[in-house]
C-alpha cells in the first residue's frame, strides 16, 4: 500500500508554492512591460531596445525565464502524471519538456547579450 | 459524460497552459527578430500584421489571458474564498467574463 502524506519529502508542497510564486513573477513581468511601453509612447524600436539594453532588465528577463522553466516544468509534469498512465512514456515526455525548457535559458541569453 | 462547469474551466486552464508551452518557440523567434536590428524589428512588425499570423496571435493572447485569470482565480480560492459548489461555479463564470472583458478592452485599445 502506498502511503501518501502531506508533509515531508515529495509531498508536493514545494511545487505548490513554487507554482504560485513563479506565476506571480510572470504576471508582474508582463505587467511591467505593458506599463513601460504604455508610459513611454507605445511599441517602437527605440523603446524596445532601450528596455532590453538595460543590464538590470536583462537580469530580470533571465530570472523570468527561470520562472518560466519552473512554472512549466511543474505544470507540464502535473498534466503528464494525470493523463499518461505509462510511466515509461511519462518520464520520456517530462524529459523532453525539460530539455526544451532548459534550452530556452540559453536562447534567451544569446538573444539578450547577442544584439548590438 | 456531463462535466460541471468548474471541471471544464479547470481542464481549459491545463489545455491553455499546454498551448502556451508550445507557443514559446514562436515568441522566442519574434523576440530575436525584434532585438537583432531595426530592420528585423520592422520585419517582425510586418510579419505580425499578416492576417493569418495576426489571427493566431490574437488567439494565443486570449489563451494567455484565460490562463492568467484562471490562475488568479485559483489563488483566490487557495486563500479560502468562493470554495462552495455554487460560489465556485459563479466564480468560474466571473473569471471567464473578466478574461473576455480585458481581452476586448485591450484589443480595442
Amino acid at each position: 500500500m502506498i502511503m501518501l502524506s502531506n508533509t515531508g519529502w515529495k509531498s508536493g508542497l514545494k511545487e505548490w508554492i513554487v507554482q504560485r510564486l513563479t506565476g506571480i513573477y510572470i504576471t508582474f513581468y508582463f505587467l511591467f512591460i505593458v506599463f513601460y511601453l504604455f508610459l513611454n509612447g507605445g511599441f517602437t524600436y527605440l523603446n524596445w531596445i532601450n528596455l532590453f539594453s538595460s543590464f538590470y532588465f536583462k537580469i530580470i528577463t533571465v530570472l523570468f525565464i527561470f520562472n518560466i522553466v519552473l512554472h512549466l516544468g511543474i505544470g507540464m509534469s502535473i498534466v503528464t502524471t494525470d493523463y499518461i498512465s505509462s510511466s515509461m512514456l511519462r518520464v520520456f515526455v517530462d524529459f523532453l519538456v525539460n530539455i526544451f525548457l532548459l534550452s530556452y535559458i540559453f536562447f534567451i541569453m544569446q538573444i539578450l547579450w547577442g544584439f548590438k | 459524460m456531463d462535466f460541471p462547469l468548474t471541471a471544464i474551466a479547470s481542464i481549459m486552464h491545463r489545455v491553455a497552459g499546454i498551448a502556451l508551452f508550445m507557443f514559446i518557440p514562436f515568441v522566442l523567434y519574434f523576440f530575436k527578430l525584434s532585438l537583432e536590428s531595426e530592420s528585423s524589428f520592422d520585419m517582425a512588425k510586418v510579419l505580425i500584421s499578416q492576417f493569418h499570423i495576426k489571427i493566431f496571435l490574437f488567439l494565443m493572447y486570449f489563451v494567455f489571458l484565460y490562463h492568467l485569470f484562471s490562475g488568479i482565480k485559483h489563488m483566490i480560492m487557495d486563500i479560502g474564498y468562493f470554495e462552495t459548489k455554487d460560489a465556485s461555479r459563479r466564480f468560474a463564470i466571473v473569471s471567464l467574463f473578466t478574461t473576455l472583458f480585458f481581452y476586448i478592452l485591450s484589443v480595442l485599445l
